[in-house]
């Protein structure tokens, strides 16, 4: 093999690729015209390319070395008891500041009509205190039963959402 | 994709565990053909890879994004492998010792014939630098660009290039031997 079998050896690879510029892929098809040894070096090249085109069906799947926690079909990951517990309890003042500024903000607001309902409520006329103070959620929403509704049910959900969320925050993490 | 990589750390760093399956699956050719790079057909492959993956788990907090999450993968995987052989010497076997795959033109179906060329490549993979074996690896196996694999080895494009076709000539000259010429004669 002389230099300029040498340097197309060289060149080869890249030629089986379609990966040569111009000139070096003109450059190794004139000399491969008239080179019987680099012609024989140019399939033994392609042979290989072929068998190592192959290598791609030799990658196992991926499931065969994942560690069992990322294998299994999506398993929820459960923190601690104790750490879920924290986490369920600690949104517990969280939620209470909020149900306390909601009920500060509610009574002054109507600290008048509150007040006049709560004179009514004494140790002796406690019920007829709570029904005046009903009276006056009627007179608050201008006896409107709809609106009255409405208020109550806003109440409830927040409160049930509150302890919803209080509960899955514990069953889920 | 990088952003997409991004995404799915971030998502595994919350507990998503899919998240995480999804970028392994993304890189596994990366991880498995350097594996294989360096240690060869050999039966603890499949222990280091599991090795490789408990660990980039276990890492992933230390992931800071300065690389791409592939470099990252790699750098575990090399590191690895490299630790397994060196616990285990690697057992190198002369290409002139290996007995002759069973005659190409006796075998009865060709799937036979293609396991034998696989036999035949695998050890003459192992008779190449290491460095040439890693780009051919990631090249073929994992299937990346040169400019994938300079990004993942951290060299110039042109120098991976180098590796691969000075890798491939080194296999070519081994294949070439007399044995190796007869067989492939008689497949053609």
């Amino acid at each position: 093999m002389n230099d300029a079998c040498t340097h197309i050896e060289s060149l080869l690879p890249g030629f089986v690729e379609d990966g040569l510029g111009a000139d070096d892929t003109l450059r190794v098809r004139a000399h491969l015209e008239s080179c019987e040894a680099c012609r024989a070096s140019l399939v033994a090249f392609q042979t290989l390319e072929d068998s190592l085109l192959m290598r791609r069906a030799e990658l196992p799947p991926v499931e065969r070395f994942l560690p069992a926690f990322a294998a299994a079909p999506a398993p929820a990951y459960r923190r601690p008891v104790l750490m879920r517990a924290f986490r369920a309890v600690i949104s517990v003042p969280g939620i209470s500041i909020l149900l306390a500024v909601w009920a500060g903000t509610l009574a002054f607001n109507f600290r008048e009509p509150i007040g006049r309902a709560l004179s009514f409520s004494t140790p002796n006329n406690l019920v007829g205190g709570i029904d005046r103070l009903a009276d006056q959620m009627v007179f608050l929403t201008d006896g409107n039963v709809w609106l009255l509704l409405a208020a109550l049910t806003m109440v409830s959900l927040f409160v049930a959402a509150s302890m919803g969320a209080m509960t899955l925050r514990f069953v889920r993490h | 994709m990088p952003n997409l990589d991004s995404e799915l750390v971030a998502r595994s760093l919350r507990g998503d565990e899919r998240a995480f399956r999804e970028l392994l699956t993304r890189h596994h050719g990366v991880a498995y053909a350097v594996v294989r790079a360096i240690l060869g057909d050999r039966d603890d492959v499949d222990d280091v890879m599991q090795v490789v993956y408990l660990k980039a788990y276990q890492g992933l907090k230390s992931f800071r994004g300065d690389a791409k999450f592939s470099t990252w993968l790699y750098q575990i995987a090399r590191r690895e492998a490299i630790d397994a052989s060196r616990r285990r010497r690697r057992d190198v076997t002369d290409i002139e010792d290996v007995p002759l795959p069973a005659d190409p033109a006796d075998a009865a179906d060709a799937p036979l014939r293609e396991r034998d060329t696989r036999e035949w490549l695998d050890r003459a993979m192992g008779e190449i630098e290491a460095h040439y074996r890693t780009a051919i690896e990631l090249r073929y196996m994992a299937e990346k660009s040169y400019e994938e694999i300079a990004a993942i080895m951290d060299l110039p494009e042109g120098t991976v290039k180098t590796y691969v076709h000075r890798g491939k000539i080194e296999l070519k000259r081994i294949l070439s031997r007399p044995d190796w010429r007869a067989r492939t004669a008689e497949n053609q």
